[in-house]
């Protein structure tokens, strides 16, 4: 009988704990990429993304002896990423010196431009400008379903709130985004 | 092909080597076609932001020398295990006890004055004139002795010989008893 991914990862996990650098290989392989997507979403900087990935990964090896696994892994491993993040922008928020005006102009399209994503359709400009419409608390929803991959139980448990409170604030999100996205087209 | 939205992601690209681990079903833009579209677009956008070349194995990098097995190594190697407050204090007594030893042992050893030029130049010139044994001399030597103030005076007169002193000496030896 096939084990359930979460009996593997929980089995991935024992051993890693026991010191099986194979294992704490295959959890970093898993959940790197959706950490650093998540968190560049977020922040629109690889470098800090990948600073902050490799940070997240640093405090979970750490605590991954006294960690038990009870189907929790995924959502403590993003919070602890979104944590990460939010004491960055602290961080950087108070070691910042006041600029100019002027300099700030253009600084909200300095987010990098994706090689990939930039030959992409008007569509998909369109929803990036339509993203950025969203309140911080609709687009964090929307990042930790599309860019991390979690599942909606897993990201009330991330939040720390109701999965309908979070169900209703995706659905909403979605609409604001038809709506922003019409709004584009118009003009 | 379902994606990790159900049959609401269709049209989605496979790619699931990058995202691995999917989330479950269960959508709030079931019903809604236009949402399930821009649901799927998401899903589009995100599955094109690749992780940069070489990501997993940085993180891997950095953070494998922090799995608990290699830290108890690390502790082993550096023998970093706790030491017990009973073997230290008896440690301390051991050594306590060996310095009050070492102490005891050189106050309890006989002081020998350090024998100067000047004492063995009187020796000498002592035996030659007066004949006396070395045993003898040993009075010489006791600077407690206010007799012998006048034999280290006479000495160091530096314009004069020991032969010149050996009559004087023979007579300050005479002088001492010896």
């Amino acid at each position: 009988m096939a084990s359930t991914p979460e009996k593997t990862i929980e089995a991935t996990l024992q051993r890693a704990a026991e010191g099986d650098e194979t294992a704490w290989r295959r959890i970093v392989d898993t959940y790197s990429p959706r950490v650093f997507g998540l968190i560049r979403a977020q922040c629109g900087n690889s470098d800090l993304a990948e600073e902050i990935t490799q940070s997240t990964f640093c405090t979970i090896v750490e605590r991954i002896g006294r960690y038990t696994e009870r189907g929790r892994f995924e959502s403590w491993l993003f919070r602890i990423a979104m944590n990460r993040l939010r004491d960055e922008m602290r961080r950087r928020k108070r070691q910042a010196r006041p600029v100019e005006s002027e300099a700030l102009v253009g600084l909200a399209g300095a987010a990098e431009e994706d090689p990939i994503a930039s030959p992409a359709s008007g569509q998909m400009k369109a929803l990036e400008a339509a993203l950025a419409r969203l309140s911080e608390a609709d687009r964090r929803i929307v990042h930790l379903r599309h860019f991390a991959g979690l599942s909606f139980a897993r990201i009330a448990e991330v939040l720390g709130e109701p999965l309908g409170t979070v169900l209703a604030r995706q659905h909403r999100a979605l609409k604001k985004l038809r709506q922003h996205m019409g709004e584009e087209d118009l003009q | 092909m379902n994606g990790p939205t159900g049959r609401l992601t269709t049209g989605m690209t496979d790619s699931s080597d990058q995202y691995p681990i999917l989330p479950g079903p269960g959508l709030p833009s079931e019903g809604d076609p236009e949402l399930a579209q821009i649901e799927a677009a998401l899903f589009r956008m995100a599955r094109r932001r690749h992780a940069p070349a070489g990501l997993a194995g940085r993180v891997f990098d950095a953070s494998v020398g922090l799995l608990p097995a290699r830290r108890l190594r690390r502790a082993r190697l550096f023998k970093l295990e706790p030491v017990s407050f009973g073997s230290v204090w008896g440690r301390l007594a051991l050594a306590a006890s060996i310095a009050v030893a070492f102490v005891v042992a050189i106050r309890s050893m006989p002081q020998e004055r350090p024998r100067s030029p000047l004492s063995q130049a009187v020796e000498l010139v002592l035996l030659e004139s007066a004949g006396a044994a070395p045993a003898d001399l040993q009075g010489l030597w006791r600077f407690e002795d206010p007799r012998y103030g006048a034999v280290e005076s006479l000495l160091v007169t530096r314009d004069m010989t020991f032969r010149d002193l050996s009559g004087d000496l023979a007579r300050l030896a005479e002088d001492l008893e010896m």
